[in-house]
């Protein structure tokens, strides 16, 4: 693989590598190096690479480089300047500066709860959830069983619930 | 805060359709129930105000996470990959040449690589030779040492002629190489 070609491969997967590695680390500078880390290995690694697998082997070259940032120092970082998205899910036509406030503060918790799930059911909620990704995708990035990748998500799922659950009780018990 | 209150949030506190459900919410939502369970869960809904919420609740997740787009790398990301990756290539073209070599050496290309580079010495040797003014005429040294060169190129020309692919090392050495060099020096010599 020439630098050209890697390049290609590079535009290609850059985007989807380090919004995974953002949502993960919310820390858009550090995602930045782990990202730019990823794609190194990526040409160390080019010779024998399976170009049709090669999103999966970043995923998981990328979810590594995460869980390792994440044991280094604990990322739990206030939304308040992340640029990941914004934030649409209860905006009707004109949303309110209410309803605009509301569902902001929702993803913020929602991101915290995030946060608090652990591996691999953090991973396949940002891929499946965020990220879109096929269950075979999460399979394979993860090198997990299909069956077992569809039964964390609903375990991911339902402890996002109750612990959303919760802050909601206490906040207006 | 009521009994009421306390119940609807806790769905142990529930009887065994709304566990039940609680535990198939995920799997209702993905449509992955059957019809018979798709039913049952939606019994329990359409009474138990506790699951509405819950129900609500995994639908605003959904919702929300469906909303967060992918966010753009920085440029600076792909300028610095691919420095690294334009620098590890230039340094590496060296030990990639001398593979290439290799591999082709062993790949009984060795007869047309000793040929061309054999063309390549004559050549440029006699480019140069031609290119010095006012040389003098050729002495008759010089001239057997041009028949040595001649006579080289044809013996491995004819033995690439008949085995078709390769001449062994015996054969380069002593009747390619070192007629050659020979001749070579002697050209250089005069």
């Amino acid at each position: 693989m020439n630098p050209i070609h890697f390049r290609s491969l590079v535009d290609t997967h850059r985007d989807r590598v380090y919004s995974y590695v953002l949502h993960m680390l919310r820390d858009p500078a550090v995602s930045a190096d782990v990202t730019q880390d990823v794609f190194i290995r990526l040409w160390e690694h080019r010779d024998g690479m399976d170009e049709d697998r090669v999103l999966s082997w970043l995923l998981r070259v990328a979810r590594n480089a995460c869980i390792d940032q994440v044991r280094k120092r604990k990322v739990r970082k206030s939304v308040e300047n992340d640029d990941v998205t914004g934030v649409d899910v209860l905006s009707d036509d004109a949303p309110s500066p209410e309803r605009t406030a509301a569902a902001s503060l929702f993803r913020e918790r929602l991101l915290l709860a995030l946060d608090r799930l652990g591996e691999p059911h953090r991973s396949i909620v940002v891929l499946r959830e965020i990220q879109e990704y096929k269950y075979e995708e999460i399979a394979d990035t993860l090198n997990l069983p299909l069956n077992t990748v569809k039964v964390y998500l609903h375990r991911a799922r339902k402890a996002l619930r109750k612990d959303l659950g919760e802050v909601h009780r206490h906040d207006y018990a | 805060m009521t009994m009421h209150d306390d119940n609807r949030h806790d769905p142990s506190r529930g009887d065994s359709d709304r566990l039940w459900a609680d535990e198939h919410l995920e799997a209702w939502m993905d449509g992955q129930l059957d019809s018979v369970d798709g039913k049952r869960f939606e019994d329990v809904l359409a009474r138990d105000e506790w699951l509405i919420s819950e129900v609500d609740q995994a639908r605003l997740i959904s919702a929300t996470f469906a909303g967060m787009e992918d966010a753009r790398c920085p440029d600076v990301v792909t300028a610095n990959v691919m420095r690294h990756a334009r620098r590890d290539w230039v340094l590496q073209l060296p030990k990639r040449l001398v593979e290439g070599f290799r591999r082709m050496s062993s790949a009984g290309l060795r007869p047309a690589l000793a040929m061309m580079l054999l063309l390549v010495v004559v050549l440029s040797s006699t480019l140069i030779y031609r290119s010095i003014p006012e040389q003098p005429a050729q002495t008759a040294e010089v001239a057997q040492a041009l028949e040595d060169v001649k006579m080289a190129l044809a013996v491995l020309a004819d033995a690439g002629r008949t085995t078709g692919s390769t001449v062994s090392n015996e054969v380069i050495g002593p009747y390619v190489v070192r007629p050659m060099a020979k001749g070579m020096n002697t050209v250089i010599e005069n």
